[in-house]
This record gives C-alpha cells, sequence and structure tokens, in this order.
C-alpha cells in the first residue's frame, strides 16, 4: 500500500515537473538558449495567481490566463528588446545574459514581494479523493490533468499552426527559414514568449499546491536542466517522461535513501543521463 | 631572435605583481582584505579562461573545485595537517577529481557540457550538505589562525597572491606553448584541430584539470581565513558566474584580459554598491547584461580597436559590437 501511494504521488509530482519544464525545453529546443529566467517566469507567474487571490479573491485556476497573458508580454519584450541581439553569438552569451537579467528580477521581486515563502489557500486546498485505501489530493490532481492539457494544446499549435511551423522551419534552419520568408525576430520573440507564458501557467499551478518565494526560481530552473536533459530535446513528450522519470526516482530515493538525499538524486540521475546518453532518453539527433 | 614586447610583457607583469607585494606596506587592513577578494576572483577567472576561454567550453565548474579545496582544507586542518600541505593535497584532489569527471564530461559539448558542470557542482553541495565528514547543512569550523589581525590579514593576502601568479604564469606558458595554441584551435573547430592531429581529448582533459587547481588553492584559503565553511556558502554558483562575466568583460581567451576583469569588475562593484549593499546583484545585474550586448569579446579587444581607431570611433565599435550577433 506504502508503495501504491508513493507511486501515485510521483505520478502527480511528475506530471507537475513536466508542465514545469515544458517551456524551458521549447526555448531550449528552438532558440538554442538555456533559459535562466525561465524559473523567473514561473516564479512571477506563481505570484500573479497569488496576488490575485490574496488581493481580490480570484481562484487560482481562473488567473491562469492573466498570468500567462502577463508573462507572454514580458517574455516577448525580453527576447525581441535583448536576447535577439546576441542570437549569432557563442551560446553561452545568452545564458550569461538571462543570468544578469534573472539576478535583477529576483532582487527586486524579494524587495516588492519579501522573501516570505506564500502559498494560495482555496477553501478547498485540504480535499482529497479516497480511492480504495489510498488518497488522491484533489488540488494536485487537478493541477496534473490541467499541466497534461495545456501541454497537449502546446503540441497541437506546434503541430498544426501556421506560427507552429514557423517555429519548427526556424529550429532546423534558421537562414533557410529567413530566405522562406519567415521573420526571425518576431518568431524568436514569440517562441520566448510562449515559453514564459508556459512557464507563468506552471508556476500559477505550482502555487497552489507548494509555497513559493522570489528564490524559489532557482529551484524550478534546476529541476527543469534535469528533466529536459533526461527526457531529451526537441520534442514535448520528453518533458513528460523526464519529468515522471524523476518524480519517480525522487520519491523512491527519498523512501531508500533518506529524504535529504533527495535534491542529490536529481543531479546523479542528470550527470548519468549525460554519460550514458547525452540526447536524452527520447531526444532527436540533432538538438545536441 | 630579440622579441621586444615580450620583454614588455614580462616587465609590465612583473612591475604589477612587485607593486601588489608592496601594496600590504602602505595601505590599511581593510584595503587589503579587498584585495585579498580581488586576487581571489581573478584567481576563479584565470582559470576558468584554461577551459572557457582558450577551449571555449563553458564550465560551471569552478564553484565545485572552489567548494573542493575548501573542504579539503577544512577537514585536514582539522585532523590537524599544515595548512600549505592541505593547499597541496587540496589541489591534487581538485585535479583527481577534474581527471576524473573530465573523460566522460568533455565528450559533451556546449549547453550539456554547461548542464554537466552545473549538475557536478551543485550534486557536490549536495553531498556536503548530507555527509558526516563535512559536518553536513551545520557547517565546518576549522582551527583559528593565532596572531594579530595585521598579521593574519597579511598572511592570507600574500597567500592568494601567491596562488593568483602561480594561475596567471600558468596560462602564460599554456598560451606560448604548444597547448595553447591546441587549445584555441579546439575552440575554433575542434573536428579540423583532430584532423590536423591534435590530440583533442588529451588537451581538453588538461585544460580542465589545469582549471581546477587554482579555484581548489584558492578555496583553501579562502577556508582557513572565514573559519567556518556551510556548503552554500562555497558551493555557490555566482563564483562560476562571476569567473565568467570577468573573464569576458576583461577579454575571453588572453592572459590579462580576465585579471583586468577580475579587477575592474571588484572596484567598480565597490563604488557602485558601497551605498546600496541591498542592490549588489541588481548592479551585478546590470553589469552583466552591458557587458554581453557592448563588450561581448572584452576590453582588451576594444582597447585594440581604439588604440588604431582613435577614441572618435568609440561608439562605432560599441554600436558594431551590438549589431554583431543580432537576427
Amino acid at each position: 500500500m506504502l508503495y501504491a501511494q508513493i507511486l501515485i504521488n510521483s505520478i502527480l509530482l511528475g506530471g507537475i515537473y513536466a508542465c514545469i519544464a515544458v517551456g524551458f525545453s521549447l526555448v531550449w529546443g528552438v532558440m538554442n538558449i538555456l533559459n535562466v529566467l525561465h524559473g523567473t517566469f514561473l516564479m512571477l507567474g506563481g505570484y500573479v495567481t497569488f496576488w490575485m487571490f490574496k488581493l481580490y479573491g480570484v481562484d487560482p485556476f481562473l488567473s491562469l490566463p492573466v498570468s500567462a497573458a502577463v508573462m507572454f508580454c514580458a517574455g516577448y519584450v525580453v527576447q525581441r528588446g535583448l536576447i535577439n541581439k546576441i542570437v549569432r553569438a557563442p551560446m553561452f552569451m545568452s545564458l550569461i545574459l538571462t543570468f544578469g537579467l534573472q539576478l535583477i528580477v529576483v532582487r527586486l521581486a524579494i524587495f516588492f514581494f519579501t522573501g516570505d515563502y506564500r502559498s494560495v489557500q482555496p477553501s478547498y486546498a485540504g480535499f482529497s479523493i479516497p480511492v480504495m485505501s489510498l488518497s488522491i489530493p484533489f488540488v494536485r490532481i487537478s493541477i496534473f490533468v490541467l499541466g497534461v492539457f495545456l501541454t497537449s494544446i502546446l503540441f497541437w499549435f506546434m503541430g498544426r499552426t501556421r506560427t507552429g511551423r514557423a517555429i519548427r522551419a526556424t529550429r532546423m534552419d534558421l537562414d533557410s527559414a529567413q530566405l522562406m520568408g519567415v521573420d526571425i525576430g518576431k518568431i524568436y520573440a514569440i517562441t520566448y514568449g510562449i515559453g514564459a507564458a508556459v512557464a507563468a501557467t506552471a508556476g500559477s499551478l505550482v502555487s497552489v499546491g507548494f509555497a513559493i518565494s522570489p528564490v524559489s526560481d532557482v529551484e524550478f530552473l534546476s529541476k527543469s536542466f534535469i528533466i529536459c536533459t533526461i527526457g531529451g530535446l526537441g520534442n514535448i513528450t520528453g518533458a513528460l517522461a523526464g519529468g515522471l522519470i524523476l518524480g519517480l526516482a525522487e520519491n523512491f530515493g527519498a523512501l531508500y535513501f533518506g529524504p535529504g538525499l533527495q535534491n542529490a538524486i536529481g543531479y546523479v540521475l542528470l550527470i548519468l543521463v549525460l554519460f550514458i546518453k547525452p540526447s536524452g532518453l527520447l531526444g532527436r539527433k540533432g538538438f545536441e | 631572435m630579440f622579441k621586444p614586447w615580450v620583454h614588455i610583457q614580462w616587465l609590465g607583469m612583473g612591475a604589477g605583481v612587485l607593486a601588489l607585494i608592496l601594496l600590504p606596506s602602505f595601505v590599511e587592513n581593510d584595503e587589503i582584505r579587498k584585495w585579498m577578494d580581488i586576487l581571489m576572483v581573478a584567481i576563479l577567472a584565470t582559470s576558468w579562461n584554461f577551459i572557457g576561454g582558450l577551449t571555449g567550453y563553458p564550465s560551471f565548474a569552478p564553484a565545485a573545485f572552489f567548494g573542493l579545496g575548501a573542504y579539503t582544507t577544512a577537514v585536514l586542518m582539522n585532523a590537524g595537517f599544515n595548512f600549505f600541505i592541505t593547499l597541496g593535497i587540496g589541489a591534487c584532489f581538485g585535479a583527481l577529481v577534474a581527471l576524473a569527471l573530465g573523460v566522460p564530461i568533455l565528450r559533451l559539448r556546449g549547453h550539456y557540457f554547461a548542464i554537466a558542470t552545473f549538475g557536478v557542482a551543485e550534486f557536490l553541495r549536495e553531498l556536503a550538505d548530507n555527509l558526516r565528514v563535512t559536518g553536513g547543512g551545520d557547517g565546518i569550523n576549522l582551527p583559528q589562525i593565532t596572531g594579530g589581525p595585521d598579521y593574519f590579514t597579511r598572511f592570507f593576502y600574500f597567500s592568494m597572491l601567491g596562488v593568483a601568479v602561480l594561475a596567471v604564469l600558468t596560462q602564460y606558458f599554456v598560451t606560448r606553448h604548444r597547448l595553447g595554441y591546441g587549445l584555441v584551435a579546439i575552440r575554433e573547430n575542434e573536428d579540423a584541430a583532430a584532423m590536423t592531429g591534435v590530440d583533442t581529448t588529451k588537451y581538453k582533459i588538461i585544460a580542465f584539470v589545469l582549471s581546477s587547481i587554482f579555484p581548489a588553492m584558492g578555496g583553501g584559503v579562502y577556508a582557513y581565513r572565514a573559519a567556518f565553511l556551510e556548503p552554500i556558502d562555497v558551493f555557490d554558483i555566482m563564483f562560476s558566474i562571476k569567473a565568467i562575466v570577468m573573464s569576458m568583460l576583461g577579454g575571453v581567451g588572453t592572459v590579462m584580459g580576465p585579471v583586468m576583469g577580475a579587477l575592474m569588475m571588484e572596484y567598480l562593484a565597490d563604488y557602485l554598491w558601497g551605498a546600496f549593499t541591498e542592490f549588489h546583484s541588481v548592479f551585478l545585474g546590470i553589469i552583466i547584461v552591458l557587458v554581453v550586448l557592448f563588450l561581448p569579446r572584452g576590453l582588451m579587444a576594444v582597447s585594440q580597436e581604439v588604440k588604431s581607431r582613435g577614441w572618435g570611433s568609440l561608439g562605432v565599435i560599441l554600436k558594431s559590437n551590438v549589431q554583431r550577433f543580432k537576427v
């Protein structure tokens, strides 16, 4: 029974992890940017939900579109105004640039929001659904379902819409896409905006089930690193698989090695995957 | 063959080192401490330059080796070892870890290499947080140094200076040796380098090992000086970031660039946010953004262009830097 409960918890956690990583995977896969701001967008999205709940009593699940829209705009501006200027530079430049922005934003967030841990506590926060002798927390299963739903929308968007096709074309070959009439600067900005919006949605979801603070962005970021590396880049199922694997490894690792080493297990997994199959378990070739 | 510029470089370096040796005789302890911090980050930046600047592999490992050295000194000094011996052991330990990690990690390229080194640093921090020998999350105390503040400030200053001079000299010789040219060839085009007979695996591992030795020693000095270590203090990814940004500010792949970058950034930092300690990281962030946008090839490159085209063209040079990499 213990194992079954841990299994369920792991799968739910894995779904949330997948949500957290999907935007990161998109930005990395398309633009070859290690987006250090990703965790920051997540954190800010969580705060949008938190403040809307706290100040106006808006239900957290209803504020998702707002936090997504706000962060899409923020992401669009950041890419258009700053990152687009160094797209062709050696790739670690974009990493350093986003790191600089992250330092600024996180410090300001601490100034405005204080460093306290916050969590959205709607009236149904404590509910759980009993299934036989197991219990499934209501909030977590909602997050899981919503997360999977949003990921499928993203999947559909990338595969079936004109913008999605332009994004994929840009990923395959920057210059050819440009010659075919794709406005690269705009597509990059849209892609980055989508990445930020997806991150913000995940952040809003996370703020309901977990506590967030301005400095939790680092935690989200390192989880995204691990998940994308394990799952592989270039497809959204990679993020799902990576999230599930990490969820399972952390929960069962905590059971066997003690909860103190829970985070270390993620890094061991990361390094092992990089040693054995650098392109990730489900990664396609050509995205290294 | 007589090469005057080589002698001028040697003279310049000698004068710089001499100035740093004489410095403690003229200034207050506070000022010495500031210079000690500059030297520490100069060590990190110079070491990063071996693997990141010359070889082109964006490593986030400086924090890992720094922490490794710091904890080696802490644990061994508690076991009764002499401080300088622990520095040597720390350097060897760092080199061994770099050697063991280098073989699998250096097969990775680009972002995967960056993430792997980041993962190593974070893993070591988690490990230090949980092992008994490192004191876990509670931290670890070191034996206090005896003597007055005048004495121990100078003691740590000269230890740091020694490591820094060693690092810069090593770098100087590497860049003028077959090894340095091989590393630059790897940075420019690894496949081509391999084809022309550079043993890329061996060269990269040597660069990685070199980039591990000096941070480990610097970490040792830091540990003895701090007298108390926590995992979060020394396995801090900011050390890696600072090393990278300072190298970039000065000029990636040059000998003096990282040192100049460290000097400028720490001094600038002191001036700029002495009054706003709370917003330290905001200013650091702004500097990072400005450096990446306007000085992607460093101050050394810009100063050379200014030398050949005159100060009037500074605006044009900066503008072309921004235009260079945009889509």
